[in-house]
């Protein structure tokens, strides 16, 4: 089997990376009574590049899987802009005093960040996640020819739901447990795509309908940010109100733009481009207006807001923007991309 | 001497190190500002004992010795809920505060936070260590912007925990006591990685345990002292939770078999 290019999925990813951003964005907890439901609309969109993850790696990789190729070809465009990128990390918690808070030496500090994702950079503990989603693709990829895959996805998928991530994304395997269901989704709808195209445009009306309003409906039941557990331990059989909106957000997306979006969008395809670069700055960009910018005299939470915005979304997209004309094609092996 | 004999004396020996070490239990606690003391609940307690000007243990005795006595009277019946409670056998406390304080006095230069400077570099002299760092938040009648506050408190937590060497913080937030009921509850997070945990909900408490609006009465801080008790042993829960789920724990734990 062998599909066009798809520009849903690459629009889809251009979304992702947005949402991504704006649900690090601090000030929107200062918001009021809108800050749950801002917080609602945006977090978890990680959930969505999960998806993706999973639809590329069988779209893209399954027929001529090689482990070893997949694994080396991941280490120079993933894992080593990871650690390239966790040298500042280390050294920005270094001096904010991170490790004495956590009771750790400087080099113990150092090994917790590289394994963990640190605490400093919010995004960076994605990389160990997906880490050993790369390290288990010989299982995924078994399960993903396996005609068990959809019994495994509904097992996933409801584990995601009724689980939370691990305090501070600090246990990789935790949030791999966690996040495992959107992976096997997004195999499951790469795997069933020529089906999926099968359904005829009412139904994918009617689902796209179906599915915006169960993710208001959630939405409305939703108890709040306070009432969030932190932990993935103890925390087990928990409805999670935010990842489940998401399924119900990245299903109607899903079809929404596979029915009407699947045409080429040079901004979407720009920012999905460079997603995975900004995936990483956006965490810096946060840490310094939060640490140098945030306490500036705004004339009110809006106007502060909109400047975290700006700094953020549009700083990031300018850095990475910048490094790949000087790095030119040594950015991968940098930012990733 | 047989190897069955070495091993029945080790453990003999570690038996009766261990019998004899009291459990002592050291607290630092930050008392955001408040009342004077109460002089009728300061008087001499067995095994309560403070850390005095020159950083050596002293007896309990009004005021404290680096604070303007505020909340002592939570302090006492603390003191003997936790021995009562077989958490410890001594309880050897470090109040800092200053009468009429807020937490604008724990900012740079304001008067508590340069008290508390003082009173830790004379605690270091003999390398106390602190299992707790208590933040007892104060009832007040100002509002005061959440954010604001957490910030406020979370930079007089770290610069405690640069200067010493201390264990959990367990906070209680300060609450606007003249503030309309209908208001929004703020529960503040602390950072758990930190080994930082909330405390006791002033909020939670009401008429019954109140003096006034802003003051509690007796039985209002005998109650707080069993809520801090309560605070302690859900902190310990927590942190062990925690540390295990990030992996932090695992670290430390070098460290211990490496020292014990």
């Amino acid at each position: 089997m062998k599909l066009n290019f798809r520009y849903s999925l690459e629009n889809f990813r251009g979304v992702a990376i947005i949402f991504v951003m704006l649900s690090h964005i601090g000030s929107f907890k200062s918001m009021g009574q809108y800050s749950d439901y801002l917080f609602y609309f945006l977090v978890d969109a990680t959930a969505w590049f999960v998806f993706i993850s999973g639809y590329l790696f069988y779209y893209l990789e399954i027929e001529k899987f090689n482990y070893t190729k997949y694994l080396a070809r991941k280490l120079k465009f993933v894992i080593l802009p990871y650690l390239i990128l966790s040298v500042p990390a280390i050294a920005a918690g270094l001096y904010l005093s991170r490790n004495i808070l956590m009771d750790l030496t400087a080099s113990d500090y150092a090994i917790w960040s590289i394994l963990t994702g640190g605490t400093v950079v919010a995004p960076m503990w994605f990389i160990p996640m997906i880490a050993v989603f790369f390290l288990l693709t010989p299982l995924l990829s078994r399960i993903a020819k396996s005609p068990l895959l959809l019994a495994v996805t509904v097992v996933g998928l409801l584990f995601s739901i009724f689980s939370f991530r691990p305090v501070h994304n600090s246990n990789a395997i935790f949030s791999f447990l966690h996040f495992a269901g959107f992976y096997l989704l997004g195999i499951s709808a790469a795997k069933h795509a020529l089906q999926l195209d099968a359904i005829s445009d009412a139904w994918k009306v009617r689902i796209i309908v179906l599915s915006l309003l169960a993710f208001v409906l959630i939405g409305f039941s939703y108890p709040g940010m306070e009432a969030e557990p932190i932990s993935f331990l103890g925390t087990i059989g928990g409805l999670n109100y935010p990842i489940l909106g998401k399924l119900a957000l990245l299903v109607a997306i899903f079809f929404a733009f596979e029915r009407f979006f699947n045409v080429q969008n040079k901004s979407l395809s720009f920012m999905a481009k460079i997603s995975f670069g900004l995936f990483f700055i956006h965490g810096f960009a946060t840490l310094v207006f939060v640490k140098w910018l945030n306490g500036l005299a705004y004339p009110g939470d809006f106007s502060r807001l909109g400047a975290e915005v700006f700094f953020v979304v549009g700083g990031s997209i300018v850095v990475v923007y910048v490094l790949r004309r000087v790095l030119g094609k040594w950015s991968r092996y940098v930012i990733g991309c | 001497m047989s190897s069955v004999v070495k091993v029945f004396l080790i453990l003999v020996s570690v038996l009766a190190m261990h019998a004899a070490q009291s459990r002592d239990m050291r607290i630092l606690a930050l008392q955001e500002g408040g009342v004077a003391c109460k002089n009728d609940l300061m008087n001499d307690m067995e095994n309560i004992s403070q850390i005095g000007p020159d950083g050596q243990e002293v007896a309990v005795a009004s005021n404290f010795e680096w604070s303007d006595c505020n909340d002592g009277a939570v302090l006492m019946p603390l003191g003997e809920e936790l021995i009562k409670s077989g958490l410890a056998d001594r309880v050897i406390f470090l109040p800092v505060g200053v009468e009429g304080g807020g937490v604008e006095d724990w900012q740079d230069g304001g008067r508590a936070i340069e008290k508390l400077k003082l009173a830790l570099t004379k605690a270091n002299v003999n390398n106390t260590r602190f299992d707790y760092v208590f933040w007892q938040g104060n009832m007040v009648s100002a509002d005061v912007a959440p954010n604001e506050y957490q910030q406020s408190i979370s930079k007089v937590l770290k610069s405690v925990k640069l200067q010493t060497n201390a264990d959990k913080f367990i906070i209680s937030s300060s609450v606007n006591c003249q503030a309309n009921d209908t208001l929004k509850k703020t529960t503040l997070r602390w950072d758990p990685l930190y080994n930082r945990f909330p405390g006791p909900d002033l909020q939670a408490l009401g008429d019954d345990y109140r003096a006034d609006h802003c003051n509690f009465n007796q039985r209002g801080y005998k109650k707080m002292a069993q809520l801090w008790v309560q605070s302690i042993s859900e902190a310990e829960t927590l942190s062990q939770r925690y540390q295990k789920e990030s992996v932090l724990y695992y670290f430390k734990k070098k460290y211990k078999t490496l020292f014990n």
